[in-house]
C-alpha cells in the first residue's frame, strides 16, 4: 500500500514540475514573417477592469487583422508590477506583451512600488484612453468651478475632504490639486466606486473618480463633475472643463492604455503590431462605437514615437512630485 | 419590464439551456479543492463578450450560483471546503459524513443552498433599492466595528479553546499583513520579492490549511487500515431529510438566511465569514450547543443557508451602487460594464430588463443547482469509496491546478505547500484552522477601514460620536464577550467542582 501512495505521489510531483518547466520556451524570430504563431497578450490588471475592456474589445478586429489569433490572460496584481515583473524576465521572442497604463507606470515609480520607469520595456502603442479621471462634487455643493473650491478651501484650511485612494495616480492628481492652491484635507477612501459612495454618503466634500464610475449620478442628478483632469474635455461631456483650463492649471493625469513588449524585442515587428494596432483603432468603425459607448472617449491610439513621448512625459509630470511624496 | 426581463430568460430555451450548463460547471469548479467560482466566472467571461447582455449575464450568474454551492460537496466528503464560502460546512457536514450519514448531509446542504439562495433573490427583488441606502450608510467607522464584532465571535465560535483560537486567529491576521499595506501601500514582508507585493492569496492559504495539511495527515496513516465509510449502496429517501428535521430548522434557516443576505449587502466580507457567522450564532442559540462539531444538521444549515443567501445580498450594492463585493462580483460588474448595462441608481430605469432577467436567472440557476446536485449525490459519494492513495494525490495535483490558475503564477503554489506545512504542525498543536481563515479576511478589513477613520479623527477628535451604527457594533462586541467570558468562567469552576 506505501509503494502505490508514494508511487502515485510522485507521479503527481513530477507531472506538475514537467507542466511547471513548459512555462518558459525560447523562439527564433523572423520579423517578415511576423505573426506566423498566435500573440499573447497579458493584461497586468484583472478581468473586467479598463484595460481588460479595451484589450479584450480591441483584440476581435486585430486578429482579423494580423491573421492569427489574439490571446488575452491576465496577471493582476501590485497596481501592475506583478506583470511588469513577469516583463522584465521575459525573452523577447515576439509573440508576448503586456498591457499597462501611463499613469499606473509613472505612479509606481514615484511611490517606490517599482524602482524602473517604461524603459524596461520596449514600447509598442498607446492603443486606448482612459475615460477620464474627474473631480466630483455633490449636486447640492455651492461650488460650480474648481477654482471655486480652490477659493473656498484657502479660506477654511484643511476644513474640506477630498476622497482619493493613496499613493495611485488619484493620489498625485490631489497633489497637483493642493499644488494649484488647495488646501483641503486629503483622506483615503478605497477604489473608485468606494469614493462616490463616500461622497453619496456625506463622508467627504469632494473626491476624484472616474467618468464611468460617476456618470450614472450625473443623470440621477445626485452628483455632479467640476472638471475632468484629462489633458483635453471628453467627447461625451463637451461642457465640463478640464481642470487645467478652469483653474487648476498642471492637474492633468491624461491616464493611457498601453501595449508593452519585453527588452530587446525586434523593431520590426514592434513595428508592425503599432501599425496593425492603428489600422484598426482608426478604421474599424464597430470598435469605435464600443469604445465611444464604453468610455465616452473617441478611440485613439499614437505610433511607436508618440507612445514613448506620452510615456515619457507623463513620467517627467509625475516625478516633479517626488519630493511630495 | 418585469414581464419582458422574465420572459427573455424563460421564453428563451437557449437561456435556460445555458444556465443549467453554467451551474453545472459552477458545480465542478466549487466542489474540486481549488477551484473557485471566481476562477469560473473570470474564464466564462470573455465568451459572453461577443453574447447578448441577457444570455451573458445569465451564463455568469448560474456559474456563481453552482460555484457558491459546490463548495459543500468536498466540504462535506473530504473535509476540504471547496471554496472560502463553505468552511463552515466542514464543522458538522463532514462528522456526518463520517457517521455515515454523507447522503443526508449532503441532501440539507443542497437543499439549505437551494432555499437560501431563493431567500437572497427575494430580498433583492422587493427591497433592493432600500438596502443599498444602509451601504451607503456604513463608512470606514461602521466597517472598523463591525470587523472587531466579527472578529470577536472567534472566542464563540472555539468556547473552550479559546486560548488556542485566538493564536490561530492572530495568525490568520499576521499573514494577512504580508504585501502591500492598505492606505499608504508599504511594502510588508516582502523582502524584496516584487511577487510578494499582493501578499498572500486566500485561496492559497485555504487550499494549503485544508487541502494539503490534509493529505500530509493522510500521509502519516500510511499502511494503517483505513476506516471504510462508504458502504455498499447509498439510500436516499426524498430529499434526504424528514418533514419533522425540516420543521425543526425553520428558524435556523430565517436566522441564517438574514445573516447571510446582511453580509452580503455589505461589500468585501464574503460567504466564508457569513457561514462562519451563522454557525456561531445557530450555535449560541441551541439548545443542545456541545454538539454542534460532532455532526448536527443544525451545523450544515446554519452555514449553506448563508452563504448562499449572501449571492443575493452581494448583487444589491453591486446592481445598484457599482460596488463590488468580491472577486466574483467584481468581474460581473466588468461583465455589465462591457454589456453597456451601467450600475448605479439608474439601473432600474435604464436597464430594468436586465435586472429582472437576472433575479429570473438566479431562480432558474438555484432550481438547476438542486435538479443537478440531487441527481449527482450518488456519484458524489463513491469519492468515499476511492482509496485515499488514489484520491489525495489527485486532489493535491487539482489543488495546484487551482492556486496557479488563481493568478497565473507558481508564486501561488510555493505558498500553498508553505501554508500546507504551516497548517501541519498546527493540527499537531491542536490550534483551529477557521479562525485563521476569519483572521486573515476580516484583519485587512479591520486594519484598512480603521486607518481610514484615523484620518478623520485627526481632523475632527470627535468624528467617530456621528457614527450610531458603529458605536451600536461595539457595544453590542463589549457586552457579548462579558457574557461568553462569564459563561466561560463558570462552566471552568463547574469542571472544578466535578473533578
Amino acid at each position: 500500500m506505501r509503494k502505490v501512495f508514494v508511487f502515485t505521489l510522485a507521479i503527481a510531483i513530477a507531472l506538475s514540475g514537467v507542466w511547471a518547466g513548459g512555462a518558459s520556451e525560447a523562439a527564433p524570430v523572423d520579423p517578415s514573417a511576423w505573426p506566423s504563431k498566435p500573440v499573447n497578450i497579458v493584461v497586468t490588471s484583472s478581468a473586467g477592469g479598463d484595460g481588460d475592456y479595451f484589450m479584450r474589445t480591441l483584440s476581435v478586429p486585430l486578429e482579423e487583422e494580423l491573421g492569427v489569433p489574439v490571446v488575452i490572460t491576465n496577471l493582476a496584481g501590485g497596481n501592475g508590477t506583478i506583470g511588469m515583473d513577469e516583463l522584465m524576465n521575459k525573452e523577447p521572442d515576439g509573440y508576448t506583451f503586456y498591457v499597462n497604463n501611463t499613469c499606473a507606470l509613472a505612479a509606481n515609480q514615484l511611490t517606490g512600488l517599482a524602482d524602473y520607469d517604461w524603459s524596461v520595456s520596449d514600447p509598442v502603442a498607446v492603443f486606448a484612453k482612459h475615460s477620464g479621471e474627474m473631480l466630483w462634487v455633490r449636486s447640492d455643493s455651492p461650488y460650480n468651478t474648481v477654482e471655486e473650491l480652490i477659493e473656498a478651501s484657502k479660506a477654511d484650511p484643511g476644513k474640506f475632504t477630498i476622497g482619493v485612494s493613496l499613493g495611485g495616480s488619484v493620489y498625485v492628481a490631489s497633489l497637483m490639486l493642493q499644488n494649484a492652491g488647495a488646501e483641503l484635507s486629503i483622506v483615503d477612501a478605497n477604489d473608485g466606486a468606494e469614493r462616490i459612495i463616500a461622497l453619496l454618503g456625506g463622508q467627504v466634500d469632494c473626491c476624484i473618480a472616474g467618468y464611468g464610475i460617476g456618470k450614472e449620478y450625473i443623470e440621477s442628478g445626485a452628483l455632479r463633475p467640476l472638471c475632468t483632469l484629462m489633458a483635453n474635455r471628453s467627447a461625451a461631456l463637451p461642457d465640463v472643463p478640464t481642470a487645467d483650463e478652469s483653474g487648476a492649471p498642471g492637474l492633468i493625469i491624461n491616464n493611457l492604455f498601453v501595449i508593452l513588449a519585453p527588452k530587446g524585442t525586434n523593431p520590426e515587428i514592434i513595428e508592425k503590431f503599432n501599425a496593425a494596432i492603428c489600422k484598426v483603432v482608426n478604421e474599424n468603425e464597430s470598435y469605435r462605437e464600443s469604445v465611444y459607448q464604453y468610455s465616452g472617449q473617441e478611440a485613439y491610439a499614437l505610433s511607436v514615437d508618440d507612445t514613448i513621448a506620452a510615456l515619457e512625459e507623463t513620467k517627467n509630470q509625475f516625478m516633479a512630485y517626488s519630493d511630495l511624496v | 419590464m418585469f414581464i419582458e426581463g422574465f420572459s427573455a430568460v424563460f421564453g428563451n430555451p437557449m437561456t435556460v439551456v445555458l444556465i443549467f450548463f453554467g451551474v453545472a460547471v459552477g458545480i465542478v469548479f466549487g466542489a474540486i479543492p481549488g477551484l473557485t467560482a471566481t476562477m469560473a466566472v473570470v474564464m466564462f467571461l470573455p465568451l459572453t463578450y461577443t453574447m447578448s447582455p441577457i444570455m451573458g449575464i445569465a451564463l455568469l450568474i448560474a456559474l456563481y450560483i453552482g460555484g457558491t454551492s459546490g463548495g459543500l460537496i468536498s466540504a462535506i466528503l473530504l473535509n476540504i471546503p471547496g471554496t472560502p464560502s463553505s468552511v463552515a460546512t466542514c464543522f458538522d457536514g463532514r462528522p456526518l459524513a463520517l457517521k455515515g450519514e454523507a447522503p443526508k448531509a449532503l441532501g440539507i446542504g443542497i437543499f439549505y443552498s437551494f432555499i437560501g439562495t431563493i431567500f437572497g433573490v427575494i430580498v433583492m427583488m422587493l427591497l433592493a433599492p432600500i438596502v443599498a441606502n444602509i451601504a451607503i450608510m456604513f463608512g470606514p467607522f461602521e466597517y472598523c466595528a463591525l470587523a472587531i464584532f466579527s472578529l470577536s465571535l472567534v472566542i464563540m465560535l472555539t468556547g473552550k479553546d479559546m486560548i488556542r483560537g485566538l493564536m490561530a486567529a492572530l495568525i490568520g491576521m499576521m499573514l494577512a499583513t504580508a504585501g502591500l499595506a492598505p492606505i499608504d501601500s508599504a511594502r510588508r514582508f516582502t523582502f524584496g520579492n516584487a511577487q510578494m507585493n499582493s501578499g498572500f492569496q486566500l485561496l492559497a492559504v485555504l487550499i494549503g490549511l485544508y487541502a494539503i495539511s490534509e493529505i500530509l495527515g493522510a500521509a502519516e496513516d500510511v499502511g494503517k487500515p483505513q476506516a471504510q465509510i462508504y458502504k455498499g449502496k447509498v439510500k436516499i429517501k426524498g430529499l434526504g431529510f424528514s418533514m419533522n428535521e425540516f420543521r425543526s430548522q425553520i428558524s435556523n434557516f430565517l436566522y441564517s438566511a438574514a445573516i447571510g443576505t446582511g453580509i452580503g449587502i455589505l461589500p468585501g466580507i464574503g460567504g466564508g465569514t457569513a457561514g462562519m457567522l451563522s454557525y456561531t450564532f445557530v450555535k449560541n442559540k441551541s439548545k443542545y450547543p456541545e454538539k454542534f462539531g460532532t455532526g448536527v444538521i443544525d451545523g450544515v444549515v446554519a452555514s449553506e443557508t448563508s452563504n448562499n443567501a449572501c449571492i443575493g445580498g452581494a448583487l444589491i450594492p453591486l446592481l445598484t451602487l457599482g460596488i463590488p463585493g468580491d472577486g466574483t462580483t467584481a468581474v460581473l460588474l466588468g461583465a455589465l460594464m462591457v454589456h453597456n448595462v451601467a450600475a448605479g441608481p439608474l439601473i432600474f430605469q435604464k436597464n430594468g430588463a436586465v435586472v429582472y432577467a437576472i433575479y429570473a436567472a438566479m431562480i432558474i440557476g438555484s432550481i438547476a443547482m438542486l435538479v443537478i446536485e440531487y441527481a449527482g449525490i450518488r456519484g458524489f459519494i463513491k469519492v468515499l469509496a476511492i482509496p485515499k492513495q488514489f484520491l489525495l494525490p489527485v486532489v493535491m495535483v487539482l489543488c495546484f491546478v487551482g492556486a496557479f490558475g488563481n493568478s497565473n503564477r507558481l508564486f501561488d503554489i510555493y505558498c500553498t505547500v508553505g501554508f500546507g506545512i504551516l497548517a501541519f504542525l498546527m493540527r499537531k498543536g491542536g490550534l483551529p484552522f477557521p479562525p485563521v481563515i476569519l483572521g486573515f479576511i476580516l484583519g485587512p478589513l479591520f486594519e484598512s477601514n480603521f486607518r481610514r477613520a484615523s484620518q478623520f479623527i485627526a481632523i475632527d477628535p470627535m468624528a467617530w460620536t456621528a457614527h450610531p451604527i458603529a458605536i451600536a457594533f461595539i457595544v453590542i462586541t463589549v457586552v457579548l464577550l462579558a457574557l461568553n467570558i462569564r459563561k466561560i468562567i463558570k462552566n471552568s469552576k463547574k469542571e472544578e467542582k466535578a473533578v
